[in-house]
């Protein structure tokens, strides 16, 4: 299995990760061996294995519905470097 | 004996007695911090003045109204989000990342009367074991400072090692809290998962990570995590176990304890040193009264690959946060959207961040996500059913930390080697048990960790274990008498 420049252009777009043409040559090699190494995994027997998701198998965890403890607007923007209006400021990009 | 080369039940002990008072211990923690931290770097953040204003409101409480960790200093891993405190993961994305809330476990250190002095350096986001990818410094190995200290909770073992603080907090994904206390000679503990909250712990893989505690001996770990466990409302994947008092079996003899040695664990790739150390940790628990048999582990030998799979595929989702708008890098210049989201990840990761993520990203994707991550969960079941087989017979799994001592900052782990590393950490993580290292000797004036696997919510027959072997070879003090530039 290869990983190919295009292969690294294509999973970055995905991933919303500007990759350069030096990425590219940077990443694909280091993906390449990444893909080899686990492949391994692709051959094992797990017939009738469930699939393992959590570190510690809780069901659905609930709480009454009523809201406590919520930071204010102010304190929530204390921190972001440009606001208005209780909003936090961002480039015109459309 | 100095105030900073003393234990935190010392310390503790000397400040109810009235001994010493809390400002003149966080005194003394800074400066110490002022005279090694220029050699070690662990720290990013240092919080004198907050710490000394807070030092002075503990001084003034009654008697009554003190906590288990009153007084006591603590070092934080700068992926743990602290009011008003920056908090960067080491990472150029969080450079200036001012959190405005507490994690739970902050909250529960407050409340426990502890004083931060700081955060400490770490691997960019977690992901690495030598914390050479942060993106600040590296940090040095308090014994020798040509080497790492392990990672990713690299700062934390070397600021506790160094005797700045006695207790820390670091974080444990694939082994980075045991790796580095293995390779600083201390304590650090991964406990189960959902033992400890992980609201306010930035989310690198969710059902592996665990904050845990790092110390110089085994009773500090024990209150530590005292301290700092319980089921929080704010964290979904926190345990409803009752929180039981960690050191009540701390004393206690391990005559008749049943302990389980995987030969996977001993196999090639471990250094020579490391096995014989390790060997000879396995007879003096033997001499404590416990019984010691070979188990097997088939799956384990799987653990990197796993573990690679997922983490990197759960990472891919939880770093999608990481888009420039709301905090965290924000790329200028930018024409468009999807160019501000583009621009601001790539500036803001590092190398090592952006290939996890690619790789999740494909492990992810339609074509792969049955064969490759699904099948990778599938066989983290098999490996997590294969140890919960193991503990049916027995208490305790045993075993090195890492398949060497502390290498030089400028090398790489490779082949089996760095694959050993991983089998021997991570099944813990796959199956969410407690795992813990603790020192068993020195090679060549570098500390070996031993590390021990107990069953889920078991920590306190853990503390129990590494409690008697701690005082049978009085381990703590050796290492304190030789640890010469450690605590010099």
């Amino acid at each position: 299995m290869t990983f190919t420049k295009e292969d690294v252009l294509y999973f970055a777009e995905f991933a919303h990760i500007g990759v350069d043409e030096a990425d590219q040559q940077l990443f694909a090699p280091q993906l390449e061996e990444l893909v080899q190494f686990t492949n391994v995994l692709r051959e094992i027997d797990t017939e009738g294995v469930a699939p393992m998701t959590h570190g510690l198998q809780r069901v659905n965890v609930m709480r009454e519905d009523e809201p406590n403890n919520v930071l204010s607007r102010d304190e929530m923007l204390s921190t972001v470097e440009e606001k208005a209006d209780g909003m936090i400021v961002v480039p015109n990009t459309f | 004996m100095t105030i900073m080369n003393q234990t935190a039940a010392q310390l503790r002990q000397a400040l109810q007695a009235g001994d010493v008072t809390v400002q003149e211990v966080v005194a003394a923690s800074f400066e110490r911090l002022e005279k090694v931290d220029p050699q070690i770097q662990a720290f990013i953040t240092v919080t004198k003045e907050e710490a000394m204003k807070r030092a002075e409101e503990l001084d003034a409480l009654d008697a009554s109204a003190r906590g288990p960790l009153f007084g006591l200093p603590i070092a934080v891993k700068d992926n743990i989000v602290t009011k008003g405190v920056k908090t960067t993961c080491a990472s150029r994305m969080l450079e200036n990342f001012i959190p405005v809330y507490d994690a739970t476990v902050m909250n529960k250190l407050e409340e426990a009367g502890a004083v931060m002095i700081g955060k400490v350096n770490m691997d960019e986001f977690a992901m690495g074991s030598t914390t050479t990818t942060s993106y600040f410094f590296e940090t040095k190995n308090p014994w020798d400072v040509t080497k790492v200290p392990g990672g990713s909770s690299g700062g934390s073992a070397a600021a506790v090692a160094a005797g700045i603080a006695p207790f820390a907090l670091g974080s444990d994904t694939g082994g980075s809290i045991r790796q580095p206390a293995a390779f600083c000679g201390i304590v650090g503990m991964k406990p189960t998962y959902g033992r400890v909250s992980r609201l306010g712990l930035v989310a690198f893989a969710s059902s592996l990570d665990q904050i845990g505690p790092m110390t110089r001996t085994v009773e500090d770990n024990a209150m530590l995590l005292q301290a700092i466990a319980g089921e929080d409302m704010y964290d979904a994947s926190s345990a409803a176990e009752d929180v039981p008092n960690f050191s009540e079996k701390i004393g206690q003899s391990i005559e008749g304890l049943k302990i389980a040695v995987p030969k996977e664990f001993l196999g090639e790739g471990v250094a020579a040193d490391v096995k014989a150390s390790v060997e000879a940790a396995i007879e003096q628990l033997k001499e404590l009264g416990a019984t010691v048999e070979e188990v097997s582990l088939p799956h384990a030998k799987y653990a990197s690959e796993v573990y690679y799979v997922i983490a990197s595929a759960e990472a891919s989702s939880n770093f999608s946060r990481y888009d420039g708008i709301r905090y965290g890098h924000r790329a200028e210049g930018v024409e468009n959207l999807s160019e501000l989201y583009r621009q601001s990840r790539k500036e803001g990761f590092g190398e090592e961040v952006k290939k996890r993520l690619l790789f999740g990203t494909y492990a992810l994707s339609a074509k792969h996500h049955e064969p490759l991550y699904v099948q990778a969960q599938k066989v983290r079941r098999l490996i997590a059913e294969e140890l919960a087989s193991v503990f049916e017979s027995y208490d305790v799994i045993v075993g090195p930390t890492a398949a060497t001592t502390a290498y030089g900052l400028d090398e790489k782990q490779e082949g089996l080697t760095a694959y050993m590393n991983d089998v021997l950490t991570i099944p813990a993580n796959l199956a969410g048990l407690p795992a813990m290292s603790v020192p068993c000797g020195l090679s060549e004036g570098l500390p070996v960790g031993l590390q021990l696997i107990g069953k889920h919510f078991d920590e306190a027959t853990l503390y129990q274990v590494a409690a008697a072997y701690e005082e049978k070879t009085s381990l703590y003090e050796q290492l304190q008498a030789l640890s010469g530039g450690a605590n010099a």
